[in-house]
């Protein structure tokens, strides 16, 4: 276990083991010194002033806004073409079906007619024949 | 204004809110990062706006039931500080000067090695424990270490204590850590 370790460890220390002011009376009781040349040097808070955003984090908060606003218009945006391009896609798909179911009755009716017929002509050819050997039949006893 | 307040006007994206709890938290969010960073004032700066910016999208995930403002803020400050400081030394690869801590200066080099920046979950729960089971004083020497990142010689002032004193402590608390650590992964294979 190196130092580096204990330090990333320390990443899951409970926020409990924070709740402490141990940085504050450091603070308090000026033993921050380095900190102090710091506040001076980066021009820090003094006592009574007023925090002003500063211009980087103000553009970053307006960025933020700016961003979340973009995808909600994209996300809206994206929505609504989305659906008009679903609708007119199920309006071909439709469109389609009906024209196969159509096409489709009307092979089955041909079908359905030339069985008929071909039924007919079958049956009319068997009839024929039938009256035929009938009529051969008779035509022996005659000629005894 | 209370922390309520100011949690409650972020809530509803009021610059505000983010005006009053700079007003209230920069002196310590910078003592935090100064501490990790050393004096690059530009590094601090966008360490500390960094900080604010963070909170200040993830705002819907704090709960002051849980934690306070400050406590969230300082967890947030501390880990931005490490990120930075572990990027400078990747990109950069320059010595750090003395105006960083010592701790500090050894994250910054030892953080390369991958081994030393997997954690698990079930290692943080260890640490949490072996935490717990400290005395109070040992307790806060481990936070100022390894939590902020504090050379011995602020620790020093600020509990009271010597330089080697705080050296020796940590030294004996490192070595108890360790063999703890070890022991338990033993017993983490079986």
């Amino acid at each position: 276990m190196t130092d580096a370790m204990l330090v990333n460890l320390m990443s899951g220390l409970d926020l409990s083991y924070l709740e402490n002011d141990y940085l504050e009376e450091d603070l308090r009781q000026n033993r921050a010194i380095k900190s102090r040349k710091l506040l001076n040097r980066i021009g820090g808070l003094k006592e009574g002033s007023e925090f002003v955003i500063k211009d980087s984090l103000q553009d970053g908060i307006e960025q933020e806004i700016g961003w979340q606003s973009e995808i909600q218009e994209k996300e809206g945006s994206l929505y609504t073409d989305l659906s008009e391009k679903l609708e007119i896609k199920v309006d071909h798909v439709k469109k389609r079906i009906s024209r196969i179911r159509a096409i489709v009755t009307g092979i089955l009716t041909m079908a359905v007619v030339a069985v008929s017929v071909v039924a007919i002509i079958l049956k009319k050819k068997s009839s024929a024949k039938l009256l035929k050997k009938v009529e051969r039949a008779r035509t022996p006893q005659s000629a005894i | 204004m209370t922390d309520e307040d100011i949690l409650s006007l972020i809530k509803k994206k009021n610059d505000l809110g983010l005006s009053m709890m700079a007003e209230k938290y920069e002196k310590l969010l910078v003592y935090i990062v100064a501490g990790i960073l050393g004096s690059r004032s530009r590094d601090i700066e966008e360490c500390v706006n960094d900080t604010y910016l963070k909170f200040w999208r993830n705002v819907d995930s704090y709960d002051l039931e849980k934690a306070s403002l400050i406590t969230y803020l300082k967890v947030i400050a501390r880990n931005t500080a490490l990120n930075r400081l572990r990027d400078t030394k990747r990109h950069e690869d320059r010595t750090h000067g003395e105006d960083i801590s010592e701790i500090a200066g050894i994250y910054a080099d030892q953080s390369q090695n991958i081994e030393n920046q997997v954690v698990r979950k079930e290692d943080m729960a260890w640490m949490n424990q072996m935490i717990a089971s400290l005395a109070e004083r040992d307790r806060e020497l481990m936070i100022r270490k390894y939590f902020y990142l504090q050379s011995s010689k602020v620790i020093a002032k600020s509990m009271g204590m010597t330089v080697t004193a705080v050296d020796s402590k940590l030294s004996r608390l490192r070595t108890k850590f360790k063999l703890e650590f070890s022991e338990w992964e033993k017993e983490e294979r079986r």
